[in-house]
């Protein structure tokens, strides 16, 4: 039951909708698995909708990522009630792909792992991107893949900017720490 | 400024966030100092190889058509509401045919498994509560800026029902409030419009799939409260509804 009219949704439609790749990576993101981020971003939606009088203007992308954010975590904090933490499948499936690529690309039994890292670096972001802890990696998402303001992500994750500074500093430190281990082991 | 102050500020530096003055220290300190300098290419490439590395994953196909249909069924639901007409008028005449012929109960049943209908909807759907509030400061004035009446809004917290919010709600094409009240496990949904907006009878019970209907009168509305309660408890609930609302209209109104 609407408390409008049609044209209600459509205005709901043309402010959340272009907005709707973001809020799936984000999702994806911080959920590590497909399905449930499909899950958390729908029921975010519905939840933007529902709370649709009140937006008044502004940046609809924070705001709706800022739905998607707090369902996200509703959905972690389920999780770990249900005793279900943070079952890998991302890990597990970008373990698989490396380990195919690298026994199609490598029969012979020299030092897999760097052949593949020096094959197929983006992967190995991905996974370490994966790896780090939700704080980290939810801000490094927002800045390096949605180019928001430290002023933004702080509104969205619901942090004072310098907390999102140090955050964004340390996850870039782990990332960095990697792509010099890969350099080291490829030269 | 230190060179560990400059270091830590050298995100902020690739990011453009840092103060004018503050960035002018910060490629004041670069000028001299090497190692900051190889520190902030190395962060730059890395950042640059995010950027570059297409980490992002594209919404799935499936899930758009998924929202795209949740959201158009949300529409529909609104747009058929023409189609109502004919039901609604369909009612009404029923119902003052009811009322010539003396009967106590309109016969609208269309109108009480509406009511059912709708309120099973609201409680099983996203849209239970649009202004989710337990003050009637808060409740009364958004239902006023909704709709072109102002229903009454008792608070009867003290008795034991909790005011939970409340919604606009369609009853065929006839907008009206839908306060939601909490008692004990139950929620009861009380429908209020200006009397005959929407034809009902006063005070008669009445039950369908599981819930309990009831009406009453206060001042120039009807209400119809419909829950899952017993029809005992949702007859005494009726009754404390009625008492403090016909008291706040002849109070002058909240």
């Amino acid at each position: 039951m609407l408390p409008g009219d049609g044209a209600r949704t459509q205005r709901f439609e043309a402010v959340a909708l272009p907005h709707l790749s973001a809020a799936y990576n984000l999702a994806r993101w911080i959920c590590r698995n497909e399905a449930d981020a499909a899950d958390i971003v729908q029921e975010a939606v519905m939840r933007a909708l529902q709370y649709f009088d009140s937006y008044h203007g502004g940046d609809a992308r924070a705001w709706l990522l800022q739905i998607v954010r707090n369902s996200a975590h509703t959905w972690i904090g389920k999780n770990r009630v249900a005793g279900r933490v943070a079952l890998d499948e991302f890990e597990s499936d970008t373990a698989a792909n490396l380990e195919g690529r690298w026994s199609a690309a490598n029969p012979g039994p020299e030092d897999p792992l760097t052949t593949v890292v020096a094959q197929d670096e983006s992967a190995r972001l991905r996974l370490a991107i994966a790896r780090l802890p939700v704080e980290q990696r939810e801000v490094l998402i927002l800045r390096e893949f949605e180019a928001m303001s430290y002023r933004q992500i702080a509104g969205i994750t619901g942090c004072p900017i310098g907390t999102v500074m140090s955050r964004l500093s340390r996850a870039r430190d782990q990332l960095a720490e990697i792509v010099r281990g890969e350099q080291r082991a490829s030269s | 400024m230190t060179h560990d102050e400059v270091r830590s500020l050298l995100d902020a530096y690739i990011d453009d966030e840092l103060e004018l003055t503050t960035g002018a220290a910060v490629e004041a300190h670069l000028r001299g100092c090497n190692q900051c300098s190889a520190w902030l290419a190395e962060r730059r490439a890395l950042v640059g190889q995010l950027h570059v590395a297409a980490l992002r994953y594209p919404v799935p196909g499936e899930l758009s058509a998924r929202i795209g249909a949740t959201l158009r069924s949300q529409d529909r639901r609104l747009k058929i509401q023409p189609q109502w007409f004919g039901a609604i008028a369909a009612g009404l005449i029923v119902a003052i045919g009811g009322f010539l012929l003396g009967q106590f109960w309109p016969r609208a049943p269309d109108l009480r498994s509406e009511l059912v209908t709708a309120s099973v909807r609201a409680m099983l759907g996203p849209h239970a509560i649009d202004v989710l509030s337990s003050d009637h400061h808060t409740v009364k004035p958004w239902l006023s800026s909704q709709l072109p009446f102002s229903p009454p809004v008792p608070e009867l917290a003290q008795q034991g029902d909790a005011l939970l919010g409340a919604r606009v709600d369609y009853l065929g094409s006839t907008r009206v409030a839908a306060l939601v009240y909490q008692h004990g496990h139950h929620q009861i949904n009380v429908y209020v419009w200006p009397r005959g907006a929407v034809a009902m009878a006063p005070s008669h019970n009445s039950a369908i799939d599981g819930y309990h209907l009831t009406a009453t009168q206060a001042g120039e509305f009807t209400a119809v409260m419909v829950s899952d309660l017993a029809v005992g408890e949702l007859a005494a609930f009726r009754d404390r509804w009625q008492a403090d609302a016909s008291a706040a209209m002849d109070a002058g109104g909240h």
